[in-house]
């Protein structure tokens, strides 16, 4: 916690205003990441109902971009923060772009789970469901070193985002391969596979997070590089 | 120093110790100012940078009671050495105070006091000098009609820009500044920066600001001050972005004390 | 808190009422000089009575100068029937031709037939001093009056400066009149022993000597106070040699005149005399009071008010504008004599102004160095060296004391008295005035709009 170090400006009303934005980055979090439980425990129950409550909700995760955005603008221009307080201003800016995003995604697979499956396909879902557990801790594990601010754990679910890319990428060839089996479930296996790259980005969003927390943190730019650099640049 | 990069080092203080009235003001200082380079001195009051500011011309001395330990370098010959003329030192390094100063004399003569002492009398070289320097201060649009009023009809800004004029009219290398927006008002202050940012092809500068923002929008590096002692000489934009030392970020963020 | 603001009014109540009364003091002081000053020259109407004292009958003209009611004590210890008597005036009848005085008590209750004779004129003669009469005949050069005793004058019309029938005079005529006599008693020399005639011997003696000091004073002054404040060192010498010249100024004045006398006129005069003008010793030249030693005197004694405003103006000056010179690469003379000298200057023409008018109104020292009761000629003239250094000269100050208490004519010498100090108190006030003006100019030139 004391990286974060917010609550000792010289301005209380600056402790206040960074305090809020940084708390409803988590509301918004929290939000996004029950979004994601829902819409996996709607496809794995075929719960149309719970599907149709996480694209309504959806909404609620554009206002919340909508209006960290406009606090974090209100918060510059007001404030003019500079050094750590810019580095996380900016960092939440950037953040809450790709939490939208995860919001997004989420509401496509939730989309899935609209559809109908048979028993054959039921298989495929559990794959899909695997790799949604996996996601999903990502993105518990990203808010909660966000919270923290904890580069350690930013790192580890960096690396995870690896993981993730092979389980997506096996489980594209298995989808292949029962399209080939039996192509009048083209339709449906593309969903799944929808669903499948759905979230596959928001594992690689899970990673864009963990890169902002070791911007603010270390104040670099660690994007665009592999794991193993980075790892490299934080430890020097 | 590794953190100047693409410039030569204009001046230079080495083990600089200064001690105005008995009280040390700076502590061990050494800094090195690039060239052609915008160069800023941050910190809380009291820490030093005015004096140290100072002592790049010797200003310190005029004041009180100073002793001065250590060297400061003009292109590599100490300003402290024996035998080192005053007023020539002054002429190439010229500084500019918080408070606008001009001379109780016309906008022209202001201008053309430094000129004047230099042995500069002829009307039409005088002429030329003056408005080429009220031109370079961007005031000369403002002034060119009321040269022969007093120079203290006129505002605050315009005093301030005047008194640069004043300045830059002698040519000096190094031009140091000493809070020189901070009497002014917004748009005075913008001008004032405007023409920082337009000298700094001309003139190494040193300034010394309150206004953090205004460090970061002028100048190129930035020395962070505290207690008599530089605590962080970094390039500008690493300063504000991503400052080293825990103490610099505290300053900058504005959690100090 | 009750009490604390009790206490604030009474405060306040005491501070305003010594204002008022310092304000008081200013306005009686000036209503008295100006009435009494004034009134000297505005023309009374004349009277002429009949007045009978044991027996004897005579006829009194003149103007009536002032009323007394005496007490019945009062006449009775002076020996007086305190039933018959009471009112007593003084009338100025002027030169009568007897042994009477030109001012005498008359009583009131035995005076009768009261008359304004319109044609009952006043004179003013060179010689007799005013007379009043009415004149019988005139021709060309001489006139021929009749004195209220009955006696006939015949005087030079050369002789008469004034001749006026006040009587008739209209208001604008007196105002003329008025005019008249105040340009005669400021441009004219003293008559019968100061107490008639003008002043202008001891405007001119104020006015050079004043100037002289002023010449004297103003450079070693302002130099020294300029040494003071920008080149010594806070040294104890310095410190000592500061606090003395504050108390220089605490020294009375008299002492500068004992000191004047005994080191400026005969030591320093002395020598002078030895060296330059031994062929005419034992005539004193400069080794006697006289115009010179008067300014030394005023010199040193306004010094330390010099040194102190001089010293005052250069700490006023902010550090800013030396430091802006500095900062050009100028060297200390040239700051001082370009910008810290220019900017000053209102405060050293303060300090010699001061001093003038400290200087113009001494008295006491100026007596053992050079001012008499009476010079015979002025110290300026046409002829080479137009100012006579080593001459004897009178002054405004000096006059009002002799005029005051050294006149045999008392009568005539008061309204005189307050006359000379109005001259005086002008003459100061206006130099004060102009130093107001000076240093209102100057301030304008460099005056601080940033403050």
């Amino acid at each position: 916690m004391d990286k974060l170090n917010l609550s000792k400006h010289i301005s209380s009303q600056f402790n206040e205003e960074l305090e809020q934005i940084r708390n409803h980055v988590m509301s918004m979090g929290g939000l996004i990441e029950r979004q994601l439980y829902d819409a996996l425990a709607a496809i794995a129950n075929s719960d149309s109902e719970l599907a149709q409550r996480v694209i309504e909700n959806d909404l609620k995760v554009n206002d919340w971009e909508l209006q960290i955005d406009k606090e974090c603008t209100r918060m510059i221009a007001k404030r003019q923060p500079a050094a750590s307080d810019l580095r996380l201003i900016m960092a939440i800016l950037k953040s809450i772009a790709d939490l939208e995003r995860i919001g997004d995604e989420t509401r496509r697979i939730a989309k899935v789970a609209l559809e109908s499956f048979n028993s054959d396909q039921q298989d495929l879902l559990v794959n899909l469901d695997n790799l949604g557990r996996h996601v999903a801790q990502m993105l518990h594990d990203v808010l909660d070193a966000f919270a923290r601010m904890d580069v350690e754990a930013a790192l580890t679910v960096h690396k995870e985002d690896k993981k993730v890319d092979r389980e997506y990428e096996a489980i594209t060839r298995q989808l292949m391969t029962y399209m080939i089996e039996d192509p009048r479930s083209i339709p449906k296996i593309m969903n799944v596979l929808w669903s499948a790259r759905s979230l596959e980005r928001i594992g690689d969003r899970c990673k864009n997070l963990s890169e902002y927390i070791i911007f603010f943190v270390k104040g670099k730019v660690v994007r665009h590089s592999t794991h193993e650099k980075l790892e490299q640049e934080v430890r020097s | 120093m590794a953190v100047i990069r693409n410039a030569t080092v204009k001046m230079s203080a080495q083990n600089l110790s200064v001690r105005l009235a008995g009280k040390a003001v700076l502590d061990n200082i050494s800094l090195d100012i690039p060239a052609n380079k915008v160069t800023a001195l941050i910190g809380p009051s009291g820490c030093g940078k005015s004096s140290l500011l100072r002592s790049f011309n010797r200003m310190n001395e005029l004041l009180e009671e100073a002793v001065t330990q250590g060297q400061v370098l003009l292109d590599g010959q100490d300003i402290y050495r024996p035998g080192v003329d005053l007023a020539e030192l002054r002429r190439r390094v010229g500084i500019v105070f918080q408070k606008p100063n001009p001379f109780p004399l016309s906008v022209y003569e202001n201008v053309a006091f430094g000129l004047r002492l230099q042995g500069v009398n002829r009307a039409r070289q005088l002429d030329e000098m003056v408005a080429e320097a009220l031109e370079k201060a961007a005031l000369w649009q403002e002034v060119k009609n009321r040269l022969h009023d007093n120079a203290l009809t006129l505002s605050g800004g315009q005093q301030q820009r005047l008194v640069i004029a004043r300045a830059i009219a002698i040519e000096p290398e190094v031009l140091l500044l000493d809070e020189p927006a901070s009497a002014l008002d917004p748009i005075s202050t913008l001008k004032i920066e405007e023409l920082i940012y337009e000298l700094k092809q001309h003139y190494t500068i040193v300034i010394v600001t309150h206004n953090m923002q205004q460090a970061a929008r002028v100048s190129d590096y930035t020395a962070f001050m505290n207690l008599g002692q530089v605590v962080e000489f970094d390039a500008t934009n690493k300063i504000f972005t991503d400052p080293n030392e825990p103490q610099t970020e505290d300053y900058i963020t504005g959690r100090f004390g | 808190m009750g009490q604390y603001s009790a206490q604030g009014r009474l405060l306040y109540c005491f501070a305003a009422l010594s204002t008022a009364f310092i304000l008081l003091l200013l306005l009686l002081l000036s209503v008295l000089m100006l009435s009494r000053g004034l009134s000297l020259f505005w023309p009374a109407e004349l009277v002429q009575f009949r007045y009978e004292q044991a027996g004897q009958s005579q006829v009194v003209s003149g103007e009536v100068v002032s009323r007394q009611q005496l007490s019945a004590q009062q006449l009775q210890a002076a020996g007086y029937d305190p039933q018959s008597l009471g009112q007593r005036l003084l009338v100025k009848q002027g030169y009568t031709g007897t042994a009477q005085p030109a001012f005498r008590w008359y009583w009131q209750e035995q005076t009768s037939e009261w008359q304004y004779p319109p044609d009952l004129s006043l004179l003013r003669h060179q010689q007799l001093g005013d007379l009043f009469g009415v004149v019988t005949a005139q021709s060309d050069s001489e006139l021929e009056l009749r004195l209220a005793s009955g006696r006939h004058l015949t005087l030079d019309k050369a002789d008469v400066a004034i001749w006026v029938q006040p009587n008739t005079l209209n208001w604008l005529s007196k105002v003329r009149l008025f005019l008249v006599q105040w340009w005669q008693f400021l441009s004219s020399e003293p008559r019968e022993a100061n107490s008639a005639g003008g002043i202008l011997p001891a405007i001119i003696g104020t006015l050079v000597s004043v100037m002289l000091m002023a010449l004297l004073v103003a450079p070693i002054g302002i130099m020294a106070g300029i040494y003071l404040h920008e080149y010594a060192k806070d040294s104890r010498l310095v410190r000592l040699v500061r606090l003395s010249v504050h108390n220089l100024a605490g020294v009375p004045s008299v002492v500068f005149g004992v000191f004047g006398l005994g080191f400026f006129v005969y030591v320093l005069g002395g020598s002078i005399d030895q060296l330059f003008y031994a062929e005419q010793l034992p005539q004193p030249t400069f080794g006697t009071p006289g115009l010179i030693w008067v300014s030394l005197t005023l010199a040193l004694l306004t010094l330390p008010v010099v040194i102190v405003a001089t010293e005052e103006g250069l700490a006023r000056i902010p550090v800013a504008l030396r430091l802006g010179g500095y900062a050009l690469g100028a060297t200390k003379a040239e700051v001082l004599r370009k910008l810290i000298l220019p900017v000053a200057r209102p405060a050293f023409i303060t300090g010699v102004v001061l001093a003038i008018s400290r200087a113009a109104g001494e008295v006491a020292p100026l007596i053992f160095v050079g001012v008499v009761k009476y010079a015979p000629s002025l110290p300026v003239s046409l002829e080479w060296p137009f100012v006579h250094a080593d001459q004897q000269i009178m002054s405004l100050g000096f006059h009002i004391y002799d005029v005051g208490l050294q006149s045999s004519n008392a009568d005539a010498a008061e309204p005189r008295v307050y006359a000379i100090a109005l001259v005086l108190l002008l003459l100061i006030g206006s130099l004060n005035l102009l130093a107001m003006r000076l240093r209102q100019y100057y301030r304008v030139q460099t005056r601080d709009t940033t403050s």
